[in-house]
């Protein structure tokens, strides 16, 4: 496996030095909060690409031919785009918080500080559930068929958490640091259980798949 | 001899058409050649045999075993496609540490000597080799994890002579080692006159022969001859046969005999080119 999350990780870096110029675009143009989700779910989105550079190699066919099993070159996946969103909220963190500071947009004190730390670690579990979706899409689909309907699954998350929102209104919730932190952990461990039931989906998509 | 890889009634059936219980056997320290006019079952056979396609029926064995069981047989074997699948942007050096991270059996000494050998730059990226740097690169790939067996699905297509003729020679140097052999596909029958010892030929899904090398072209000749000398010839004793404008051009199982039996008719050697040839466009007598 060690292998295949090095291939897609050269692979990917080769087409995302681009990215950096938008980063700081971001950081400069939203709130930290707000760049730091959206780089670490453009930089889980970066999953798609490793797929369309699959299909143009025609890696997938080669791979079994290695000492690899379908299984794990469906986990491998999984586990780049862990990685991406890491490396996504952790560099959409460190460049918004500077350009924070310099912007005054945030200052160094724990009122600005915890928020944005949590909001990172929210945009990690974000970006892997909207990796989650994508993955079977690009097993079954291919990444260029599947464009049409990621568009679709990248407003699943976004509709998830305003529905959240509302229904916690209607209910009369008021979203105390208690209530937030018990609901944070909730939607973790939904997000964990999610990305498993998605990699047997993937897995099965892809087993059954002729290369 | 023993066998390194035994291929039993491998089927697969796609909608217009069947690969039909394809069956032969690898031995040794040998080459086999994998014929067949395009669309007749090659690459599907390579795909059955490395598990890329579900097969409906038959099974594989490596040394012994099935080729499915564990991930050794897939360390025991190099394959080469007919293109790189590796992407473009990556260097030589990238795919080497993909590979090392990939196989157990890797060694990066080897695979550097096959770089140098090759004169493959190690840091120049892939969509800046040519072809034949490309498939060179594949070929050092598949060579660096200590492979029993080496499958080539038309690996040496779209090359020029120079360059088939080096890679034929690293092919023919890999099987001296009495423990290793290659199946080799190819519609490039001159590159398997050269090397293979084995030659199996499929149409139209099946497998038509499965033979020594030298016994088609030391034994197989094509009678040329007239409608009067073809009506006299037994069917038994032509393996196929195809009429042009002139004459007749017969297929037969021994030359030396029908020099003998038709002295009045020539009678010249078959190359695997002919063979396919009249096989796939001609008649077939039995």
């Amino acid at each position: 496996m060690k292998g295949l999350v090095l291939k897609d990780i050269y692979n990917v870096v080769a087409h995302a030095k681009s990215l950096i110029l938008i980063l700081v675009i971001f950081s400069f143009a939203f709130q930290p909060i707000q760049c730091v989700c959206m780089v670490a779910i453009i930089c889980g989105s970066l999953i798609s690409t490793t797929f369309s550079v699959d299909e143009y190699s025609k890696w997938p066919r080669f791979a079994m031919v290695m000492p690899i099993t379908r299984k794990e070159l469906v986990g491998a996946k999984y586990v780049v785009q862990m990685i991406l969103s890491v490396i996504g909220a952790t560099a959409g963190l460190f460049i918004s918080g500077i350009s924070g500071l310099l912007l005054h947009k945030i200052e160094l004190i724990t009122e600005d500080i915890n928020p944005l730390l949590v909001a990172t670690l929210m945009a990690v579990f974000l970006s892997m559930l909207l990796g989650s979706i994508m993955i079977p899409l690009l097993f079954k689909f291919g990444a260029e068929k599947a464009r049409i309907v990621l568009l679709g699954a990248a407003m699943i998350p976004a509709a998830m958490i305003v529905g959240l929102y509302f229904l916690l209104e209607k209910l009369g919730i008021v979203l105390s640091d208690t209530v937030m932190f018990v609901g944070l952990i909730g939607l973790i461990i939904l997000i964990l259980l999610w990305m498993y039931c998605s990699y047997l989906i993937s897995s099965h998509i892809f087993e059954k798949q002729d290369l | 001899m023993e066998n390194i890889m035994e291929v039993k009634n491998l089927t697969k059936q796609y909608s217009g058409f069947l690969l039909d219980h394809v069956s032969f056997s690898i031995p040794k320290g040998t080459i086999m050649g994998l014929i067949g006019e395009n669309g007749a079952g090659k690459s599907t056979t390579i795909n059955g045999i490395l598990e890329l396609i579900k097969k409906d029926d038959g099974e594989v064995l490596f040394e012994g075993k099935d080729i499915s069981a564990g991930k050794q047989p897939k360390e025991d074997i190099g394959v080469v496609f007919d293109e790189i699948n590796f992407y473009e942007r990556l260097t030589p050096e990238k795919v080497g540490k993909i590979a090392k991270a990939t196989y157990k059996q890797w060694n990066e000494s080897v695979y550097q000597n096959y770089l140098n050998r090759f004169s493959l730059p190690a840091s120049k990226t892939i969509k800046e080799l040519s072809k034949g740097m490309k498939m060179k690169l594949s070929i050092a790939v598949a060579l660096s994890h200590d492979p029993k067996l080496l499958i080539l699905d038309e690996a040496t297509s779209g090359l020029d002579p120079v360059m088939r003729d080096d890679i034929l020679d690293i092919f023919l140097e890999f099987v001296q080692d009495e423990e290793h052999a290659i199946l080799l596909s190819s519609h490039i029958t001159t590159d398997l006159e050269k090397i293979a010892d084995y030659i199996t030929f499929i149409h139209n899904g099946k497998v038509l022969f499965c033979k020594e090398k030298d016994e088609l072209r030391y034994r197989y000749g094509i009678l040329r001859c007239g409608e009067s000398t073809f009506a006299s010839i037994a069917k038994e004793e032509m393996l196929a046969y195809r009429k042009t404008d002139y004459q007749y051009n017969v297929l037969m199982e021994d030359k030396e005999e029908a020099r003998r039996k038709y002295p009045a008719e020539v009678v010249d050697d078959a190359t695997i080119d002919d063979i396919l040839l009249l096989y796939v466009k001609g008649e077939q007598a039995k």
